[in-house]
């Protein structure tokens, strides 16, 4: 079942001699629960890709459509609100609010939509990532690899129907890394996830469903 | 190691500079900003000194320093090349004229060179100066009083005294009027120019007018022991200008400017420094060190300064310019409004000042850039979460409290920016509220007639003379002819300054019998006052020593006084007006003796109405009928004071109307109820002008620190709005959130404001006590104004501070920390 599908997108910045083709025509399709794994290069256009898919980015042409709904048709709130609906991030840098503590950070995206945080779902998730201990600390308590699992439960949190992430292991050692990768990935089986994932790290991408490699702002073996 | 690259750092600065447009933009305004307010506040106080000064010779009449009567060449010569003279003038004295309709203000007939004519504030504004014999200026208050029109060619007859001779009669000189210029209204007397030719063809006598660099006290030390020249003082010169009050207020503006300039352009430095940390991170990377990362910050500050300072320095100037009229139009300093200062030392110190702001400014700023480490730098936002209390906060309220408690240094610090306006207006209002004329004023008559004197507390000074009455024997009839008063009276004083003993003096005042009506006995029995063979004498507790005799003690007065001895005749001189014009050397100093033995009959105190005015340290304050004053004096008394009770007719305003035109065309001056209150409703508009105009001058700035708390909020965040915006924040919600913490900031300030207030009132209360008229009320009232300008600017500075900033798109923003 086709939960994303990325048409013919376009992305260029610059002008004349300065002119990147970050995306150059670029089509995919992602089945609900696949892992996907995105590698490539710096500068390849695979963050813009990853942005494009989430909404934060638009193309100049070419549209995204996420379990039926086209992102290009939407203004910038009902893009927002789509994306704490539908849409978990997971950045390298964690990106945490700073001023709240764990549990709030996890719920945000649920309170900012004016619900009820599911407690049962959000108790399962906290137990599953290991951070019942963790709950009232604020985000500077925590270490990378507890702050990347707090940013994991956040995405979870609201039920969307994808997760997107920004080299999540990024900016933790190798081991945590793959501790933290090994949770992600645990827990999006378990709540039948949809996970596209950017990563430098082959070994990474290796444990991925399928992995596409896009080079100059093309995909290359799909 | 010292290595030579500050060109390198004046490149990187440079560059760093041109890289912020915006930033600088905003700096150079609060820069411009903070030198305007300066130098307006200074511009203005020197303008109090050069207005005080130009008060002074309006006084005087002259605005020269000294003078030199009757001396020959060679001592001018010596004068004029004895150094520290700044220039000089001559002027020949014809004579004077003091009977009516010039008893008030005389006549002086003299010959001006066209240096002294300026110094006397005698250009004509119509005509020209006298060339030839018959010729005459005259000022415009002269052509009024004969009923002359403001015409040149206009025949005038001038009568006088001629100074150089002693048994002179009035003689009448016809002359045509060929210049007219202003009258100066706080002089003592109306010159009236003739021509040099006139002048020297009667016994004139040839002053010297000289004006003095540097110190004149130091001059004139000298000059009298150095050539043996007698000279004579314009006037008093003060060396300090500004009392201890004054300089309060002026330091305590400096400081409010000074901080409020420091938190603005701190702010600015604090946010770009901020937003290009891990810039200078970067730079500290490769190799820039901290001392030189404080360097480029210091230099951009002093390019921006460059560009702020001298565009503030000419709007500073150009409001002083404006406002020093108005401000001194309410005061003593009215008649001389439009003096203003051109010191260059306004600039000079107003630039200092605006550049210690900067570059206090810039320091902490500097330290964060220079302190951070290059791989703190890349992480580095405001946010300090000190935060032990990490309980659960609801909603978007709860995330907007936590904000503001983040920077709670900075929370607070525009909780009291904005808080001071509501306190000094608060202040302001209540001071102006309180003020009672019940309890201002009270008098046991309905008019007090003086001259300008008595209303001032003058001493008139006397050498061996006996001073005109303040209010003359024709006034009095005058007024009472026209106005039919029933009841009046009139006080008295002696001419010099009694002795009592060695080392004690004594103010005797003296009333006609009807007003000992209200004076009431507090010991003894006033009755033997009246007894003309009696020596009885009251004393009033005014004075320090009042309360060391009693009834019955004896108290022995030495009325005496001096007569000066012309040593060329061996006779007294009679009208002291001579004494000007004969040389020191040729008068002698002959004391007169005349005491009297007196026994206290009574201890009194009296209506403050017929007060005099002032009292001396170890003296005694004695009372005594008129009768028995003349007698005691032989007569070298003088009348302070008339005071009337209400009319006939009853019609007080009326009343009122005519003193005042009476008192206006003769010189004199007056109080009663309306005058009073006219006064107390210009203190109480002064009271409200100044508490306005300081509010507006914190509200701006409180209003500006409330931008920057916000615009440093938004600009620090900006990555964490993205963050959340990518997480599934709207922008309307984002935008909810600081409008809240904007909320919240104008909700803290209006209470603490208020608190503040509160906790002031009471010793507020205390201090204006003493005055006796004002009763400062408590309202909060004024909160209300404020109150409303807040709320539209926490809402709205918030919703367009963000709207400019969320034009970058989210993608760049999250991008900045990556």
């Amino acid at each position: 079942m086709e939960i994303l599908k990325a048409i013919n997108l376009k992305k260029t910045y610059g002008k004349g001699d300065t002119e990147v083709h970050a995306l150059d025509d670029v089509s995919l399709v992602v089945n609900k629960g696949e892992f996907l794994a995105i590698v490539g290069t710096s500068g390849s256009g695979k963050s813009t890709l990853l942005n494009m898919l989430g909404g934060l980015d638009k193309p100049d042409s070419g549209s995204v459509i996420i379990d039926d709904n086209e992102l290009q048709k939407m203004n910038d709130e009902a893009i927002t609100i789509f994306r704490r609906r539908k849409i978990g991030f997971i950045f390298q840098s964690f990106n945490l609010v700073p001023v709240l503590n764990v549990y709030d950070n996890i719920v945000l995206p649920v309170e900012l939509d004016g619900k009820k945080p599911d407690k049962k779902l959000i108790d399962d998730i906290i137990n599953t990532l290991g951070l019942k201990e963790k709950i009232d600390s604020l985000p500077t308590q925590l270490s990378g690899g507890q702050q990347q699992r707090v940013a994991i439960a956040r995405a979870l949190a609201s039920k969307p129907a994808i997760i997107l992430a920004d080299e999540p292991t990024g900016n933790l050692d190798s081991k945590t890394g793959l501790d933290v990768l090994g949770l992600l990935k645990t827990t999006c089986r378990k709540y039948n996830q949809t996970l596209i994932m950017i990563t430098h790290n082959d070994e990474i991408a290796q444990t991925a469903d399928r992995i596409i490699r896009i080079e100059d702002g093309r995909i290359v073996n799909a | 190691m010292n290595v030579k690259n500050s060109p390198c750092i004046r490149r990187l600065a440079i560059k760093t500079l041109k890289k912020s447009a915006k930033r600088n933009i905003i700096a150079v305004a609060a820069i411009v900003l903070t030198t305007l307010l300066i130098t307006s506040i200074f511009s203005v106080a020197f303008s109090f000194i050069t207005a005080s000064r130009a008060l002074d010779d309006r006084i005087a009449g002259c605005a020269a320093d000294l003078y030199f009567d009757n001396i020959s060449d060679e001592q001018a010569d010596e004068i004029l090349s004895y150094g520290n003279v700044r220039e000089s003038a001559w002027q020949l004295r014809v004579g004077s004229y003091d009977s009516e309709p010039f008893s008030n203000k005389p006549l002086e007939i003299c010959y001006l060179d066209s240096q002294d004519a300026v110094w006397h504030f005698a250009e004509p504004v119509e005509g020209r100066l006298p060339e030839n014999a018959n010729e005459i200026a005259v000022d415009a208050g002269v052509l009024k009083a004969l009923n002359l029109p403001e015409e040149t060619g206009t025949i005038i007859s001038i009568p006088y005294v001629e100074y150089g001779n002693a048994d002179a009669c009035p003689t009448v000189a016809e002359f045509e009027l060929v210049g007219i210029f202003a009258e100066n209204s706080i002089a003592s007397c109306h010159y009236v120019l003739v021509s040099e030719e006139f002048a020297e063809s009667v016994n004139s006598i040839r002053r010297l007018d000289i004006t003095v660099k540097g110190n004149l006290f130091a001059f004139e030390e000298t000059l009298f022991d150095e050539t043996g020249v007698r000279f004579g003082e314009y006037k008093i010169k003060q060396e300090a200008f500004f009392d201890g009050g004054s300089l309060f207020i002026l330091a305590i503006f400096l400081l409010v400017i000074g901080m409020s300039g420091y938190l603005i352009i701190y702010n600015i430095f604090q946010i770009s420094v901020v937003n290009d940390i891990s810039y200078y991170g970067l730079l500290k990377t490769i190799g820039v060190t901290g001392k030189q990362l404080k360097r480029i910050i210091r230099i951009q500050s002093l390019i921006l300064s460059a560009i702020g300072i001298p565009i503030g320095l000419i709007l500073g100037y150009i409001v002083g310019k404006l406002t020093s009229p108005t401000i001194f139009l309410s005061t003593i300093l009215a008649p001389v409004a439009d003096s203003f200062s051109v010191s260059p030392w306004i600039f000079i110190t107003s630039c200092i000042f605006a550049l210690i702001t900067v570059f206090v400014s810039c320091s902490k700023p500097g330290r964060i850039a220079s302190k951070i480490s290059p791989v703190e730098a890349f992480r580095y936002s405001e946010v300090k979460t000190d935060n032990k209390n990490n309980k659960k906060v609801s909603g978007l309220f709860g995330m907007a409290v936590r904000n503001l408690a983040r920077n709670k240094k900075k929370t607070i610090l525009v909780f009291f920016s904005m808080a001071l306006p509501i306190v000094i207006l608060c202040l302001g209002i209540s001071l102006s509220k309180g003020v009672s004329f019940v309890n201002y004023y009270h008098s046991d008559f309905a008019f007090k007639v003086s001259n300008s004197d008595f209303f001032n507390f003058e001493i008139p000074t006397v050498y061996g003379d006996t001073p005109a009455d303040f209010i003359s024997d024709i006034d009095i009839e005058n007024i009472n002819a026209d106005m039919n008063f029933a009841n009046w009276g009139s006080a008295y004083t002696t001419a010099g300054i009694p002795r009592v003993g060695e080392d004690k003096l004594a103010v005797v005042s003296a009333y006609d019998e009807n007003l000992f009506d209200y004076v009431e006995v507090i010991d003894g029995d006033i009755a033997p006052l009246f007894d003309p063979d009696s020596n009885a004498i009251a004393v009033t507790l005014d004075s320090n020593l009042g309360e060391e005799v009693h009834v019955g003690d004896r108290i022995t007065v030495d009325y005496g006084y001096v007569n000066f001895i012309d040593t060329r005749t061996g006779e007294v001189i009679e009208d002291q007006a001579l004494i000007d014009s004969i040389p020191y050397e040729l008068i002698e100093p002959e004391p007169v003796e005349n005491t009297k033995e007196y026994e206290i009959c009574a201890v009194v105190s009296y209506s403050s109405d017929l007060f005099i005015g002032y009292i001396f340290g170890d003296s005694y304050s004695l009372v005594l009928p008129v009768s028995k004053l003349q007698a005691d004096t032989n007569g070298r008394m003088y009348r302070y004071l008339t005071v009337f009770d209400a009319p006939e007719s009853g019609d007080i305003e009326a009343t009122d109307e005519y003193i005042r035109d009476y008192c206006e065309r003769s010189g004199l001056q007056y109080k009663s109820e309306a005058t009073e209150r006219m006064e107390l409703q210009a203190f109480e508009n002064a009271i409200r002008s100044i508490t306005i105009s300081i509010c507006v001058v914190l509200l701006i700035i409180g209003i500006l620190n409330f931008v920057n708390a916000v615009l440093t909020g938004i600009l620090t965040r900006s990555h964490e709005f993205a963050v959340l915006k990518a997480i599934g924040m709207t922008d309307r919600q984002q935008k909810k959130i600081l409008i809240t913490e904007g909320i919240c900031y104008v909700a803290g300030s209006i209470l603490l404001g208020t608190i503040i207030y509160s906790i002031l009132h009471f010793p507020f209360t205390v201090l204006f006590a003493e005055s006796g008229f004002i009763d400062p009320q408590y309202s909060v009232a004024p909160i209300a104004v404020i109150a409303l300008v807040f709320a539209i600017f926490g809402v709205l500075i918030p919703y367009v501070v963000y709207s400019v900033t969320a034009a970058k798109t989210v993608v760049e923003r999250l991008r900045v920390n990556e």
